[in-house]
């Protein structure tokens, strides 16, 4: 099936097949392997887009519902440098392997834009379906609300 | 990774009955939280998908004469912030809120959570104590089903092959009505409610006329209000004495089953008269 959608603000078109998650028509399909395959159940977050202007987990979306849509990927978050959260999470060593980091970063950039200021809570719910079995949340949890005392300075 | 199925998506209803109809082995998509996951473990292996979204009157939350009406394909998080599901609705997105996450939340409908129809189904209960009913539409025909006579049991509902939810429908209710949502879980984060429960005070100040209603998940499989119980509570001055007397008759009525993995049948019998405390309390206010 043909597929014609704006990636990463560009629009592109592919050929796929019906049977394809999004998360791998954007990894095998367009090579955009930033975005990560943890738990393909939708448990995890580590496959985190934004479509439409919201989070969504792509394993658990069909690549032929792509059509028509806009998404960004974690590629799309660094094409100018870092952005303030990334390097909030180098900062306070919110990274440690790295798998679930484009799942929070992508969680943390849709936050970010529904809310300039976030409170604790805003911030708990965004990260709530994220698993990271490295740094044991304080730190991620630290990195956003080091973004958040930025932006309302 | 899938086994292989056409996909469609249809831009009208009469589109989606046509497919329907031509594929006995087609299942319908609306957020796909549960289908997709689903086809992966090969517990159901479709031919053909008829994904919905293209029809877009099936999203969204309206006031019509009939009451709030509910496109199915209304998301979780589109239920939470709703400004038509307050007050005596309140307690329908508090439960959309909680699902599952935030992304999650983002695509998951309250079509789907409730053709799922899972024993712990977070808008079931709510759906249950505000007397919703589901509109069914066939190829001819329309009906409107009460949620409690649509939800047959676990991941079954009277809906056959070529029908299609095409509303939720909730009656309007009398200004200080007001619900509670409760339910535990095994973590404070992303998990299926252990057991839940949503209380609900029809006309809380006045005493003749209050009605009390309540509907518990996971303790049978499906949403459990106890008719006797609710006598027991209602058009009287509610005490901790009349809570735990309504507590004992759930408890006999109810059979949890034993197999749950995700808590025992006495943690399910326990938190009854614990839910059903809470509920009341914080609906009107009071300590018990």
């Amino acid at each position: 099936m043909k597929i014609k959608f704006k990636l990463n603000g560009e629009l592109k078109t592919a050929e796929i097949v019906s049977y394809m998650t999004l998360l791998e028509v954007l990894r095998d399909t367009f090579g955009l392997t930033g975005t990560k395959c943890g738990c393909g159940n939708g448990e995890c977050g580590a496959c985190t887009v934004i479509m439409n202007g919201h989070p969504v987990r792509s394993c658990l979306i069909l690549g032929v519902e792509a059509d028509g849509s806009e998404i960004f990927t974690i590629e799309s978050v660094s094409a100018n440098g870092l952005s303030d959260l990334q390097k909030a999470f180098l900062e306070e060593g919110a990274v440690q392997c790295g798998f679930c980091t484009p799942g929070f970063i992508m969680a943390g950039e849709a936050l970010f834009k529904r809310t300039q200021n976030p409170t604790d809570e805003e911030i708990k719910i965004a990260l709530g379906g994220h698993l990271c079995r490295c740094t044991g949340y304080d730190a991620i949890f630290k990195a956003f609300k080091k973004v958040k005392v930025k932006k309302t300075l | 990774m899938f086994s292989r199925f056409d996909y469609y998506a249809p831009q009208t209803l009469n589109d989606a009955f046509a497919a329907l109809s031509k594929n006995g082995n087609a299942r319908i998509l609306a957020g796909g939280t549960d289908l997709v996951v689903n086809i992966r473990s090969g517990k159901i292996k479709p031919s053909l998908i008829v994904d919905l979204k293209k029809i877009k009157w099936l999203s969204g939350v309206t006031k019509t004469d009939r009451g709030i009406e509910i496109g199915p394909l209304t998301t979780m998080n589109e239920l939470a912030e709703s400004s038509l599901l307050k007050g005596p609705y309140s307690l329908l997105s508090y439960a959309a809120k909680i699902m599952g996450c935030y992304e999650i939340r983002n695509r998951a409908t309250v079509g789907g959570n409730i053709i799922n129809a899972s024993p712990g189904a977070e808008t079931l209960t709510p759906l249950t104590v505000l007397h919703a009913s589901v509109e069914v539409s066939g190829n001819n025909n329309k009906k409107l089903i009460p949620l409690n006579k649509f939800v047959t049991g676990p991941n079954n509902t009277v809906l056959s092959g070529g029908e299609i939810v095409t509303k939720i429908i909730l009656p309007f209710y009398p200004q200080l009505t007001a619900g509670y949502y409760m339910r535990r879980a095994r973590v404070k984060g992303m998990d299926l409610a252990s057991v839940n429960c949503s209380v609900l005070v029809v006309n809380p100040n006045n005493i003749e006329k209050c009605q009390v209603r309540a509907a518990f998940g996971t303790v049978m499989p499906t949403p459990y209000r106890s008719q006797k119980a609710e006598e027991i509570l209602s058009g009287k001055k509610i005490t901790l004495d009349l809570i735990k007397q309504a507590a004992s008759v759930i408890n006999s009525e109810i059979n949890p089953r034993a197999t749950s993995l995700r808590a025992t049948p006495e943690y399910k019998r326990f938190m009854v008269e614990y839910f059903l405390k809470t509920g009341l309390s914080k609906i009107l206010g009071v300590t018990f």
